[in-house]
């Protein structure tokens, strides 16, 4: 979606916007070669949120990104212990830094949607099976999760 | 020629709206709306006729006529179950005297010719409505006031702004109403590409049947923008409505897409409709 006035190699500046850092730091998850914690990153980060929503993402081959940055370990927030396990922290992000990640995301990323009906789906798999803590969510969004449940079952 | 009812009110200040509601001759349900804003100058009640040519609008009143050559106006047209309704969005307004190089005709308010070689194809009488158009007036304040304010940033997917809950709020309250109103500011371009985005994600979201008809056609308008924010905002607001009558829309969108990513996001979209 990049305008026809940015030159070859470069960037546009807004997508810069999705990669605000915090601290110097922005924050990844890990996902394994088979791919087998993927469901549930999603399911646990989505359940951060305040509603159900379509979720967008960036896979990128670790070894591209780590000749570059600093990436260190560092558990995640989200309702999810196991999904935290796998989050990691990209450290003293700089200007340039976010420039080039934002360009290899561009360059190199795999990105993928994961529309609203499954995510809603992922959510409620990985709560019944108690890998999302319904009380760590917020409490509007958990009553929507329970009612759900609710009506599943 | 077929006559047509077209009523016309003066909004409280100073914008103004036409609508009109008739049947063809084939006895088929037709409504037809022509809207005119005036901006920066208050329009008294008019009565009149309004004439619709092959890409020409002309209103006529007994103080007036005004024409609105092709190039102002922009049509669209959708058909529902029983209704085929065209849109005009006039959007040039300010002036007496209209031109069009193409036809090679003025007027001004002091001619009243019409262009003679054209032949309306459809008449209608202009005749004052009493209706809601005052409530309908401060709703498309609200909205403005409500996109003027708010910032074109990129939020994060599924998290509530105090956008998305006054956007929920004005369109629970008031209904088509505001719908009507939020339909003129993204299809007019009239708010930042990102806010229509946004917008046009929580529109496909709220949960209120009363407005469910129209909010899909809003969505399904939108996937013809220009923004590509704006048309993958409308796909991603269709899944979220969740209603199969947008399938057609969406595969025509899909055969006019031309970048790869929102193309995807549109067959994505399709696919969970199908479902």
């Amino acid at each position: 979606m990049a305008p026809d006035w940015v030159a070859p190699g470069d960037i546009a500046a807004d997508p810069l916007s999705d990669l605000c850092t915090n601290g110097h730091q922005l924050s990844f998850y890990e996902i394994d070669d088979s791919m087998s914690n993927l469901d549930l990153v999603v399911a646990a980060h989505a359940a951060t949120r305040d509603t159900f929503s379509n979720f967008d993402y960036v896979l990128l081959e670790r070894q591209i990104v780590e000749k570059d940055f600093v990436i260190q370990p560092s558990p995640g927030t989200t309702p999810s212990d196991t999904a935290n396990s796998f989050h990691l922290n990209f450290s003293r992000m700089t200007g340039k830094g976010v420039a080039k990640l934002a360009w290899l995301m561009k360059e190199h990323g795999r990105i993928e949607r994961i529309q609203e009906p499954s995510v809603r789906s992922l959510v409620l798999v990985a709560v019944k099976a108690g890998n999302v803590i319904l009380d760590r969510m917020k409490p509007g969004f958990a009553e929507k999760v329970r009612t759900l449940l609710g009506d599943a079952s | 020629m077929n006559e047509r009812i077209l009523t016309l009110t003066t909004l409280r200040s100073q914008e103004a709206q036409f609508g009109c509601f008739a049947e063809d001759e084939a006895g088929t349900n037709l409504s037809v709306a022509i809207e005119r804003w005036i901006l920066g100058n208050a329009v008294d009640p008019l009565r009149g006729v309004a004439l619709v040519y092959p890409g020409l609008v002309l209103i006529e009143a007994p103080d007036t006529v005004d024409v609105y050559p092709a190039a102002t106006v922009r049509t669209s047209e959708y058909r529902s179950e029983h209704a085929y309704l065209f849109d005009f969005w006039v959007h040039d307004l300010n002036f007496a005297t209209s031109r069009s190089s193409e036809q090679g005709w003025v007027i001004t308010s002091e001619e009243s010719s019409k262009p003679k070689h054209l032949q309306p194809t459809i008449t209608m009488r202009v005749e004052p409505i009493p209706a809601t158009q005052t409530d309908f007036y401060i709703v498309h304040q609200q909205a403005q006031n409500l996109f003027r304010n708010s910032s074109d940033d990129i939020s994060e997917d599924g998290i509530e702004t105090d956008f998305s809950k006054n956007l929920t709020k004005l369109i629970t309250t008031y209904g088509d109403l505001a719908i009507k109103s939020i339909s003129r500011i993204i299809l007019g371009s009239k708010c930042g590409q990102v806010l229509a985005g946004e917008a046009l994600r929580w529109i496909g979201r709220i949960k209120d049947p009363a407005t469910h008809t129209q909010r899909r056609w809003l969505l399904e308008k939108s996937l013809n923008s220009p923004s590509a924010y704006v048309r993958d905002g409308a796909s991603l607001g269709l899944v979220a409505l969740n209603d199969a009558d947008a399938i057609p829309a969406l595969r025509v969108a899909i055969e006019i897409e031309n970048l790869p990513l929102i193309k995807k996001a549109l067959q994505q979209a399709l696919q969970e409709l199908e479902h």
